[in-house]
């Protein structure tokens, strides 16, 4: 085996460095010496962010152009400029918004299967990984942004935007407190299934413009799923709409002011939720990007923020979806049992009528209910999560069979319960 | 690459600074591609268990090279192999690094005098942090994507992208379809 | 009817699942904090190789050629020349290749004089190839930095304090535990 020692003697010698090892540099934080002080704040920062954006959104942005001799309203009201220009001011910080949210859902997510998983998660990067999103967010706007060459590049362009707009319409209607919506339409139920529909074509024809077998695949696929259970989430939004007698989510939620709609309507709250659960692509229903048979399903070709809005618009529906639940379902924006004992109506009765004090207490009162309103969407959400943790994905025929075979008749079954209890007592 | 040129710009602080702000980032969330060739691969795959949680810095399994930021060779590259790495490594989205693992990728190892293998990965594709081993400890790839992110995130050497260097394609040729013996 | 009994008990199936799921996080971690806090490796597990030398300065490798016989990688080259005062050879150069060295141990039992040992230092990720063709320096150093190592014929040793080298006391020994229990149950037999 050993080399002739003529042969040895030719082999040539090459000069070795002088420094021979490296180690990476102890940066970062440290679990084994925790600073809980720090891991709060910085955790708590993002959510600082996200309720201070809808709290300038509906509170203090009105407040200021409604101020006495504003040019920007008359009587209560915007003018023309002033709708506007708050129009415009409130697109833009819905974006932030939107964003905030999935970067605030993405760590928490990634949290969670840590601590499920018996691991810590994104943990070095800020205090306890409370920049990791943050980071992850920079690095992909940096990121190279192409578009593959047998592509169409129009749609490829495109859908990535179609599917970011049908996220971002769903907050526009969202009432996060009595009267902070944007657009309270009187078809409000009518428009969650339309723009919720031009995700799927966003999906489809993302999956179907890269020129790629995974991607139309995926996209194929993501067209199915979403398609078919809007069905079911249709049919549960028609029988809230038969209980309470309104398209308005306004009406709606002030419908559920003592009693929550889902304590009648069991079974239609069920169905949305899982519905929902496969409209947001999480992994019982992740068939469309299924990471294991399709390299990443209808978003394999997308880099840099193309798929970042692939991703944000994802994590966004994680918040949005579950936040219409608590609109429809679950009380909105107020507090439990609310016709007993409400404390905004303590809030808003502070002063005499007209005064700053009452003003500001109407202010408050809004902001317990956006609070509220919060703290079901997040339960909802999180309920959404410890789903994606338990359970594994589903084949693409048992996908259908549990549509049309057991959500579809359920619904169904949910509507009739809704029209017979309508009958019966109101 | 910095987003805004690849010069260094001493007199520029702002522009200076935010190429430093994103390097930052790009060092803090780095997105290996989830490409396993050999025995090394069930090392990279414990990276990510719940014993060594590469999540902790951020490194987060991407499947497709298009959002991938490093690959991980892992395994023996043979020449029919060295092909396709090469076309995922153009297919990855700049900027994107190479960590090559193990005796075989580094150089060929114990296979380094056969017929079809490629001997050293940086023959194809350049490789920015080596880990020997056969195969490594998953701490040693933690180590080798941690001097990764200290090169990438160091503000005195920001990362300039080389000019993407020629394939050695004849590395790459078969034997026996070129004339050369077996 | 059946479907609604069908969709309670996988309502109910999928609580169970729930359930053991946010059991888990009971658990605590598993999780080796690598950077901060290194891993304990057992001493007979090879990560890198090194060279002894004694505590007086003379090379424990009396230039036998047998690690180079045996390495099924071929990496080691040894060079030696015939001691001109006496007995033996002089060792000139010796190069391990740890690039393609496939950290098999075979050198490490073949060695007769236990001159070439394993040790636990397993942090050589590089950025330049060159650093890892390990010269007998290197090797060297790596055998002085060692807070152990292991050899087959004389187990796990130790410099000490004062720079000697020490075998460590069975119970730290790879089946030390197991040795001293052997040994108790004979006594107990008696």
């Amino acid at each position: 085996m050993a080399l002739s020692s003529d042969k040895r003697s030719q082999l040539k010698r090459i000069p070795i460095p002088e420094d021979r090892h490296f180690k990476p540099q102890l940066v970062g934080y440290n679990p084994k010496t925790p600073n809980r002080l720090a891991e709060v704040l910085a955790h708590s920062l993002l959510y600082f962010v996200f309720v201070g954006l809808l709290l300038l959104i509906y509170g203090v942005l009105p407040w200021l152009f409604k101020l006495p001799g504003s040019p920007l309203a008359s009587g209560g009201s915007f003018t023309t400029t002033g709708a506007v220009l708050y129009g415009i001011l409130a697109a833009v910080l819905s974006f932030l918004v939107a964003a905030v949210a999935a970067l605030i859902l993405i760590l928490v997510l990634r949290k969670y299967l840590g601590l499920v998983q018996n691991r810590y998660g994104p943990m070095h990067n800020g205090p306890a990984g409370a920049f990791q999103t943050i980071a992850d967010a920079v690095k992909m706007v940096a990121k190279e942004d192409f578009v593959p060459g047998k592509a169409d590049a129009l749609v490829f362009t495109l859908a990535p935007l179609m599917v970011f707009v049908s996220a971002f319409l769903l907050l526009t209607i969202i009432p996060f407190a009595p009267g902070w919506v944007l657009a309270n339409l009187n078809v409000g139920l009518l428009f969650i299934v339309a723009a919720g529909t031009i995700g799927a074509y966003g999906v489809l024809v993302g999956g179907w413009s890269i020129n790629n077998k995974f991607g139309l695949l995926g996209g194929l696929r993501a067209a199915a799923q979403l398609v078919s259970y809007e069905i079911p989430l249709s049919i549960s939004l028609l029988t809230v709409a038969v209980w309470v007698g309104s398209l308005n989510l306004m009406d709606i939620v002030e419908a559920q002011k003592l009693w929550w709609t889902a304590i009648p309507l069991l079974i239609s709250a069920a169905v949305y939720l899982i519905a929902s659960l496969a409209e947001i692509k999480m992994t019982p229903f992740d068939l469309p990007e299924a990471e294991s048979e399709l390299v990443a399903g209808f978003n394999t070709e997308y880099s840099g923020m193309r798929f970042g809005f692939f991703f944000v618009a994802e994590f966004a529906e994680l918040f949005l979806l579950p936040a219409i639940a608590v609109v429809l379902f679950f009380g909105g924006y107020y507090q439990p049992l609310a016709g007993f004992w409400d404390f905004a109506d303590v809030l808003r009765g502070l002063g005499a009528e007209g005064s700053t004090l009452n003003q500001f207490g109407g202010l408050l009162a809004s902001a317990y209910g956006m609070l509220w309103f919060l703290l079901k969407t997040a339960l909802l959400s999180y309920l959404v999560i410890w789903v994606r943790a338990t359970l594994p994905r589903f084949r693409d025929d048992q996908l259908m069979e549990l549509c049309w075979k057991v959500l579809i008749p359920l619904s169904l079954i949910g509507l009739a319960v809704a029209v017979i209890l309508r009958l019966v007592f109101k | 690459m910095g987003l805004l040129g690849s010069d260094r710009r001493p007199d520029n602080i702002i522009l200076g600074k935010l190429d430093d702000l994103i390097n930052l980032a790009r060092s803090r969330s780095m997105w290996p591609l989830t490409f396993g060739i050999a025995c090394c691969a069930i090392e990279m795959m414990n990276s990510s268990a719940p014993r060594y949680d590469a999540d902790r810095f951020g490194f987060f399994y991407r499947n497709t090279p298009r959002q991938a930021d490093i690959m991980i060779v892992s395994g023996t590259v043979n020449k029919k192999m060295g092909k396709r790495v090469r076309t995922l490594y153009e297919q990855m989205a700049e900027p994107k690094w190479v960590i090559s693992m193990g005796a075989c990728a580094n150089q060929g190892g114990p296979f380094r005098q056969g017929y079809s293998v490629v001997e050293g990965v940086d023959k194809i594709v350049p490789v920015d942090v080596y880990v020997p081993g056969c195969p490594p400890r998953p701490e040693a790839l933690l180590q080798a994507m941690l001097l990764l992110r200290d090169k990438v995130a160091d503000p005195e050497k920001r990362y300039i992208p080389g000019t993407l260097m020629e394939a050695d394609f004849d590395v790459l040729a078969e034997p026996g379809k070129d004339g050369r013996s077996l | 009817m059946n479907l609604i009994t069908e969709a309670a008990k996988a309502l109910r199936d999928i609580g169970k699942g729930m359930a053991v799921v946010s059991r888990a996080a009971e658990k605590g971690k598993h999780t080796n904090l690598y950077p901060f806090e290194m891993p304990e490796i057992p001493p007979v597990s090879c990560q890198s190789l090194a060279l002894i030398i004694e505590a007086d300065g003379t090379d424990r490798c009396v230039s036998c050629l047998a690690c180079e016989k045996v390495c099924p990688s071929q990496v080691i080259t040894i060079e030696r020349t015939r001691n001109p005062e006496g007995k033996g050879f002089v060792l000139e150069r010796f190069d391990i290749d740890l690039v393609n060295c496939m950290y098999c141990a075979a050198c490490v039992e073949a060695c007769p004089v236990s001159a070439i040992v394993t040790i636990q230092d397993f942090e050589l990720s590089t950025y330049d190839l060159q650093t890892l063709k390990a010269d007998k320096a290197f090797l060297d150093e790596q055998g002085r930095r060692a807070k152990q190592w292991y050899s087959p014929k004389l187990g796990v040793e130790y410099r000490n304090e004062q720079g000697e080298i020490q075998v460590a006391p069975l119970e730290q020994q790879p089946g030390g535990e197991a040795e001293l229990l052997k040994q108790a149950d004979k006594e107990s037999d008696n």
